[in-house]
């Protein structure tokens, strides 16, 4: 009688085992699944090839055009040294070393005239190089081909605007408030980026800085005339 | 009376009572297990899918890159007309020039490669300060004498934009998220230098709480912007 009790028990603690084993083979197993950060992370990268694809395919086309347009200027009798000077041109203007004109928006930012109130900072009142950088930035991704400040370029992979006591210095040359940003592009999308109200040009009106932006229908931007490049080495062509 | 055998039989029933406990556990719990995959289950079909999307538009990028490639030597030889040497060596070098200058070519030199990140990533309230510390960045290298910069290999050109767009960042039109890795050629001491200086860039973003990490190199390669841009207002004065 004990012994078939035993038996009857030792069965029961056998079911067990086998339950407790198939339950940690399914634990193992879980891993396979995704969980949400993993499923997150793989939409970003999607988005990100989307975006690298669709400028693929805008670049293929750019290609095939330019190659017709060659193929064109070749049989109207263009010499391979005019095609090439051709391209310098067309190179010199992208990197900002031609003078360019075209519609744009005149923006004049000078430092507030508001008296100073009890405890408030000084520097909130005085126009920062921090801010036309800000500035310079927001036109730029309203579509702002060509950008000066106080008559001079201002290209975004090569000048620096950096504070230096009173003045700031763009490509190397010294400058005062007031500055007057010139900025070649859509004048509406561009006028729209300043005085937009979530705009950084915004901020600095409420902090009391002067600063207005005019539509011109005809700018003129001087050309970039920097300095050399002594680091970079490039494969010749 | 005699007792009867039943303290005997509870003996053995109070074994089984614990057993049968530890079962109905184990059988609760495979339960709940089963349960949750088959909720995960959708998730895991959504996965399947997501990574066959991932896995198309990788081999349709490798297609479009091949192909570019193969145009722009069929451009390349139309200029030339094959023969690369009938052209006058000094246009060459012009051309080259002109196209190093505004980003057209890869281009290799010393400098550093700085990380910039967020403690934490997925912080999208923080992807507004983020955005303005690379516009900030970006200028304090120009400052330092920068060359040429890229920002997950978006290569700055004479008119790139970093925008914010959502918890993204736009770099040349293109979404681009945290960790960024950004390269600089120029003086590695003097670029190095700029930043790590008292007061200077990384001190103020490291006192901000994001992660910035930056390396000196020998050989610091950034690769060129993809396309020839074209401008709809600007024209060349006449």
């Amino acid at each position: 009688m004990i012994a078939q009790k035993k038996l009857r028990l030792a069965l029961l603690w056998f079911l067990a085992g086998l339950i407790m084993a198939a339950y940690i083979m399914i634990l193992q197993r879980s891993p396979d699944y995704p969980d949400m950060s993993e499923l997150a992370d793989l939409k970003k990268q999607i988005v990100s090839l989307q975006s690298d694809n669709q400028r693929l395919e805008a670049n293929l086309a750019d290609l095939q055009d330019s190659l017709r347009d060659t193929y064109q200027s070749i049989e109207e009798g263009l010499s391979p040294e005019e095609l090439l000077l051709k391209d310098i041109a067309d190179y010199r203007l992208l990197a900002g070393y031609e003078e360019v004109t075209g519609e744009g928006v005149v923006v004049l930012l000078t430092d507030s005239n508001a008296p100073l109130a009890q405890d408030q900072n000084p520097n909130r009142l005085i126009v920062h190089d921090r801010d036309i950088t800000m500035i310079i930035n927001e036109l730029r991704n309203a579509g702002a081909e060509a950008i000066s400040v106080n008559g001079q370029r201002y290209i975004i992979n090569r000048s620096e605007l950096y504070c230096n006591g009173p003045t700031i210095r763009i490509n190397d040359q010294w400058f005062a408030q007031p500055f007057i940003i010139e900025a070649i592009g859509s004048r509406r999308e561009l006028l729209a980026a300043i005085n937009s109200n979530t705009s950084y040009a915004f901020g600095l009106k409420t902090r009391g800085i002067f600063i207005e932006a005019n539509t011109s229908l005809y700018l003129t931007i001087p050309a970039y005339d920097g300095s050399d490049y002594e680091h970079l080495r490039t494969e010749d062509l | 009376m005699k007792r009867p055998t039943i303290t005997k039989f509870q003996k053995h029933t109070l074994w089984i009572v614990p057993v049968c406990i530890l079962l109905g556990l184990f059988i609760a719990m495979q339960y709940k297990q089963f349960q949750s995959e088959l909720e995960i289950g959708g998730t895991s079909a959504n996965y399947a899918t997501l990574s066959r999307q991932y896995n198309e538009l990788k081999i349709q990028k490798e297609i479009l890159e091949s192909d570019i490639e193969q145009l722009q030597k069929q451009l390349d030889q139309s200029i030339t007309g094959g023969d690369p040497e009938s052209l006058t060596p000094e246009l060459r070098e012009e051309l080259q020039y002109y196209m190093m200058a505004g980003g057209f070519t890869d281009v290799s030199g010393q400098g550093i490669t700085i990380q910039f990140d967020l403690p934490d990533a997925e912080n999208v309230i923080n992807a507004d300060h983020f955005y303005q510390e690379l516009v900030l960045l970006t200028n304090e290298l120009h400052a330092a004498g920068a060359e040429a910069i890229s920002i997950n290999d978006e290569r700055i050109i004479a008119n790139s934009e970093i925008r914010l767009a959502g918890s993204a960042i736009m770099i040349n039109g293109q979404s681009r998220r945290a960790p960024f890795e950004i390269k600089a050629i120029g003086d590695m001491d003097t670029l190095e230098g700029a930043l790590s200086m008292r007061f200077g860039f990384i001190e103020r973003v490291r006192s901000n709480g994001y992660f910035i990490e930056v390396r000196k190199s020998e050989a610091v390669e950034i690769a060129k912007y993809p396309t020839k841009p074209f401008f709809r207002h600007a024209e060349l004065k006449q």
